[in-house]
This record gives C-alpha cells, structure tokens and sequence, in this order.
C-alpha cells in the first residue's frame, strides 16, 4: 500500500491537526512539539507527516506529492492553487482586512498604495470592487508602511487587533473571515478515494461534534 | 558570478528542457504508439503551424487563459501567439477548409503546445501533446469513442493504475437555467463546486435567494462522484428540468458504450467536473494516473467551437500530456530498455572496404553499426562500454575477430561464417 502523506506547516496549524488526527486514532509516536524533525510516519497505517513552511503547503498539495494538508484560508487565497479545499476544520480564526492610519481619508483622483504580504488577494480585492491600485509588497511588519509613509493602507490579516491599535491603525474595511482549511490533490482525491475518504469524513465527524458542543 | 549577472549562455530558460537521447529514445516510442493507435481507429494525421494570429484564439471561447499564451508581433505589427492548444487551430482548420465535406472528421495529432504558466510552480511551458478529435457525430457512440481512445492511450503507455472521471457540463448548466443568479454569485458557486469547497459552498447557497428545492440540488453536487452507476441514480433524484434529465441520460449511454468496450474499470463519475463550461457542451473527461498527482489527459464534447468559425459541426475529442506521462513511466520504470549499438566494426586502412561492406550489410539486416580504424584495443573497449556496444568486430586479411563487450570473451570467424550465424545467435538480436 502507498503512503497518504499529509503537508503540515510548523506551529499552531500542525499542532491542533496532530490532536485531531490523534482522535481519529492516526498518531504520530515519534512527534513532540520540540522535536526538529520533518518527516513523522505511522507505519501501520501507511501515513506519513512533512513539515514545510506555511505558504508552501498548498504547493505540495497541488503537485501531489503531499495528497492532502492543513493551511490557513489565507494561504491558500494567496497561492490560488488547483485543489480541493475540501473541509474547514474551525481553528485559526482570523480575517483579512483593510486598515488604515486612524482618521485615513481616501482622497480622489488618486491611486491607492496598498502595503502588504498578500498581494494576490489585495489585487483581487481591489480589482472586484473596480479600484486601480498599486501594490507594495513586503514580507513582515506590514503595519509600519502607512507609518512611514510607505503607503496608504495596508492587507493584512487581523486576529484580534492589538497589534493594529498599538501603532495606531484602524479596520477600515473587513475583506473575508480565515480559519484552517482541510485541502486535497484532485487527483489523490480520485485515486486513493477509499483511504482519503476515510480520513475525511473521521474529520468531519469530529469537527462537528466540536462545533456542535 | 560577481556581480550576479547571468550569463545565459550556458543557461536554458525555465520551464523549458533538453531530450538526451535515452529519454528521447523512450519518448519517440511511445509517441509512435499513439500514432498508429489513433491510425488504427481512422484518425488521419494532421499539423497546424507553430503560430497563429493571437486574434484567432482571443476571439473565441477557450480553455487557454489568454495570459498563458506566448505572444510575439511579426513584421507588420501584428500579434502572433506560439500554438498554446491543439484543438482550437484544428476547429479553426475544419471551419474554413471542410465546409464541403459529407462525413465525419477524424483528426489525431501530435504536438508541442507552449504556455507560459506565469503563476504556476514547477509546469513546463513546452511541451508535447497527442489527441484526438471527432467532428460531425454529435451521439454518445462518438463520446463513447473518444473516451475509448484515451483508456487505450494509456494502457499503450504500459500504465496499469489509472481513471478516467467523468462528467456532464449539460447538468450543471441546466441547474445553472433554473438559478438565474448573477453572474458574479454564478462564479463564486461554479469555482466552489470545482474546488469541492462544501463548508464554503453551503454558506453561500444559504445567503442565495432561491428556493429549499434549488438550494438542496446545488448543495449535493459536489457529493456526485464515484461509482457510475450509483451517482447516476442519485442525481437522478435532483433533476429539476429537461436539459438535466437529457444529460444524465447522455452519461448513462456513454457509459454503457465504456460498459461494451469493456473499460467500466477505468471509469468513473464526476458531475462536480464544470471547468470551462463556456466551452463544453456535453461529457467532460479527465484522465488520473495512481500516485501521479497530475491530470495526464483531459477531453470532452465541444459542439459549439466551429460555430465560431463559422461552421457548425459537432465535436468530441481528448489531448493527453506525452511529458506528464513520461514522468509516468520513469516513476513506475516502464519502458526501460536503454539506447545501444549492436556493433563497432574496426578495420585498418588495408580492409577499409570490406569493412564498409559488412557495415553496410548488418545495417541492412536491421543492426546499429559504428565504425572505426582499430588501434589501441583498450581505449576502443572503453568507449565501447560508455556507449553501450555490444560487439566488436575487427576485420583482417583472413577474417573478423569478434569481441564480446560483457564479457571481453574472444573468437575468430570467416565473414561469411559470421553473417550465415546471426540468426542462431542470442547475444545480438535487431529489435530495430
């Protein structure tokens, strides 16, 4: 029998879907949280974790060499890869918003300059509500850009809004709710129907027994 | 490397690769295998150019992106596109050279088809098609037919593991009819039933203004998958028009024509399959092979792509990707039998012609034959092993000295002894 192999990304994500696939009874006995090993594997059941970093999981799922994975909503929008997103597993709630400098007004006749990490869903964001804008793309500390001066507003995403509030930017515009997604090859989802199925629908049936509670 | 500009000289562009001659060895075969398969069937052989005036494709309803096309301008200004599809150009080709024509069409092709993939990690942006397409029966035996060709296809590739999945764009677009939604909410749902989304897929259903009966239908689409038969009846129970009921029923045919062709096992179901609805009028088809996370194949009915031509005349065919299923083979290491020479003839300037002559003899038996002036025997067996020969042949006044490569064993022989011997002897067969 071939491997399922699951693409995990380090930190939070990966914990809580070690704890849910340990429910489902799939354990990883070689796995604790301080451990600096990227691959686990159940050998009875023929499965196998690989720990890659966050952006990336999407990628090994629509290459197939991961069949399935665990990525945040926003990942997932920022990769745009050929998957099925098959399941919203309910942990890692947060949004992608808009914010500003508090008091931001938009002035007419000219572009916006939107800072951020995400510049596919910025894009498409703007582009659906038919602003032209231009994109400024950093890859952390993304609040100090309209500080500085950098630029107008920024994408990003928001938990609980400390860290917008401490340097003094507000929500202007919410653009969607994020949470950790359950993703699968479309072509693994077809030919390890059985074995995937299974996996699923014990994810299912545990999530919404949790949401139910 | 010091100021960090490349020379690209020695460098290859991304997406694009070199076919060294073992792979290209394997690669030729199986194109070859496809070639008389589609023959056999009375496709007949036909090429399109390299490039094409980009207006021909952009006109139209594709499936290729208009970003993914390689466009270049050409003397007076205007835009060519290097050929990013094979079908197109040969709809294009039947709309405006076969008007006259009283039967069908069988076309097949093999070809490079070029795509930038600007956002995509990892594809190539050339690389090699074959197909097939059927124009002028619009009935599922013409479905049953091409899908038929694809199973075929793959088993010529030594594949064993693999599944064609299949759907029916007329289902979902007679679902579609009932909904009038707007066209951006038609997006969203038609991309979360694509990507299986059910969480997503439910809340949006939940906020559309439409009725329990529609919201349930749209709801259980992306569950339509698997065994046939079963999701056949299941859908069945969901039908809300004419145009849903007609699609299920042409599914249902297209099947038991698989069902006679003997292929059910290589067959199962999708109504969740609606990319490129604009395009497909009927079945839908893609091609999976086991612990290949890439489609290989994909194909289905498009009767409306002549029409844009001008011409209206119904069509079904397939393309499958010859580099996807290259990697294929190499994963599951079929097809390995590697590239040689059968053998190296040495001669000195004395017996030079004859020589040429046993060359040219063995050749025409159907041998592969390199020739040489003899001289240092050991460097002639190095090179021998590095170019996987198998025998050595040294020819003198009183006859050839054969050497054997494996082994290094040695005999003498009279030419004629030699030629009359071939057919009993095992250690060189011509498999040319």
């Amino acid at each position: 029998v071939d491997y399922i192999n699951i693409a995990l990304a380090k930190g939070r994500l990966a914990e809580k879907t070690f704890e849910l696939l340990e429910e489902i009874g799939i354990r990883f006995e070689d796995y604790n949280q301080e451990s600096r090993k990227l691959i686990f594997q159940n050998e009875d059941l023929k499965v196998r974790a690989v720990f890659v970093k966050a952006g990336d999981v999407p990628i090994y799922v629509e290459q197939g060499v991961a069949d399935f994975g665990v990525a945040g909503k926003d990942t997932i929008m920022e990769a745009e890869s050929e998957i099925y997103e098959i399941m919203d597993l309910g942990f890692g709630k947060c949004k992608f918003s808009v914010a500003a400098p508090c008091g931001y007004e938009t002035k007419a006749g000219r572009k916006i300059r939107v800072a951020t990490k995400y510049p596919k869903v910025a894009r498409g964001f703007y582009s659906k509500k038919g602003e032209s804008i231009e994109i400024i793309e950093l890859t952390g500390s993304v609040e100090l850009a309209p500080i500085m001066g950098l630029s107008d507003v920024i994408v990003d995403i928001v938990e609980s809004g400390k860290t917008l509030k401490e340097n003094n930017l507000e929500i202007i515009e919410d653009i969607c709710d994020i949470s950790a997604r359950l993703i699968v090859n479309k072509v693994s989802f077809k030919t390890k129907s059985q074995r995937i199925g299974e996996i699923v629908s014990g994810l299912r049936a545990l999530v919404d027994r949790r949401e139910g509670a | 490397v010091g100021d960090g500009v490349l020379d690209v000289r020695y460098f290859i562009p991304e997406g694009v690769d070199d076919i060294h001659y073992d792979e290209y060895e394997i690669k030729e075969n199986l194109i070859s295998k496809m070639k008389s398969l589609y023959k056999s069937y009375g496709y007949r052989q036909v090429l399109t150019p390299t490039f094409e005036y980009y207006d021909m494709f952009s006109s139209i309803e594709g499936t290729i992106s208009r970003d993914e096309m390689f466009k270049f301008i050409d003397g007076s200004g205007k835009i060519l596109v290097l050929r990013p599809d094979a079908t197109v150009p040969i709809a294009r080709m039947v709309a405006s050279n076969y008007r006259k024509n009283n039967g069908y069409l069988k076309f097949c092709y093999v070809t490079n088809v070029f795509r930038t993939c600007n956002s995509k990690n990892g594809y190539k942006k050339e690389f090699i098609q074959a197909g097939a397409e059927y124009f002028g029966n619009k009935t599922p035996e013409g479905d049953g037919e091409i899908i038929a060709l694809a199973v075929e296809s793959l088993k010529k590739f030594g594949i064993k593991d693999f599944k064609i999945d299949i759907g029916q764009a007329g289902f979902f677009k007679g679902i579609l009819r009932e909904l009038n939604l707007a066209e951006e909410f038609e997006n969203q749902v038609k991309k979360l039933i694509e990507n299986k989304n059910f969480a997503e897929l439910n809340n949006v259903i939940a906020d559309l203004n439409i009725t329990d009966e529609l919201k349930n239908t749209l709801f259980k689409i992306p569950y339509l998958y698997g065994e046939p038969e079963n999701v056949i009846e299941e859908a069945m129970e969901i039908v809300l028009n004419n145009e849903m009921e007609k699609a299920l029923n042409n599914l249902k045919k297209v099947y038991e024509i698989l069902k006679d062709y003997g292929f059910e096992k290589y067959v199962s179901v999708d109504l969740g399959l609606i990319n490129h609805l604009d395009y497909y009028t009927g079945i839908v088809f893609k091609g999976y092979v086991s612990n290949h996370g890439k489609e290989v194949l994909s194909g289905g009915r498009y009767d409306n792509l002549t029409k844009q031509y001008g011409y209206y005349m119904p069509a079904t065919g397939f393309g499958l990707n010859i580099d996807e299923l290259m990697e294929v083979v190499n994963m599951y290491e079929i097809n390995n039998n590697s590239v040689g020479t059968d053998f190296l003839i040495l001669y000195s300037e004395e017996n030079r012609q004859e020589a040429f002559s046993l060359a040219y003899e063995l050749r025409d038996k159907g041998y592969i034959v390199e020739c040489d002036t003899s001289g240092d025997i050991v460097r002639h067996i190095k090179n021998a092993e590095s170019r996987n020969v198998k025998e050595i042949l040294r020819v003198a006044d009183n006859g050839i000295s054969v050497i054997n490569v494996g082994d290094n064993g040695t005999f003498k022989m009279r030419t004629n002894q030699f030629l009359s011997s071939l057919n009993d002897r095992e250690v060189v067969v011509p498999i040319h």
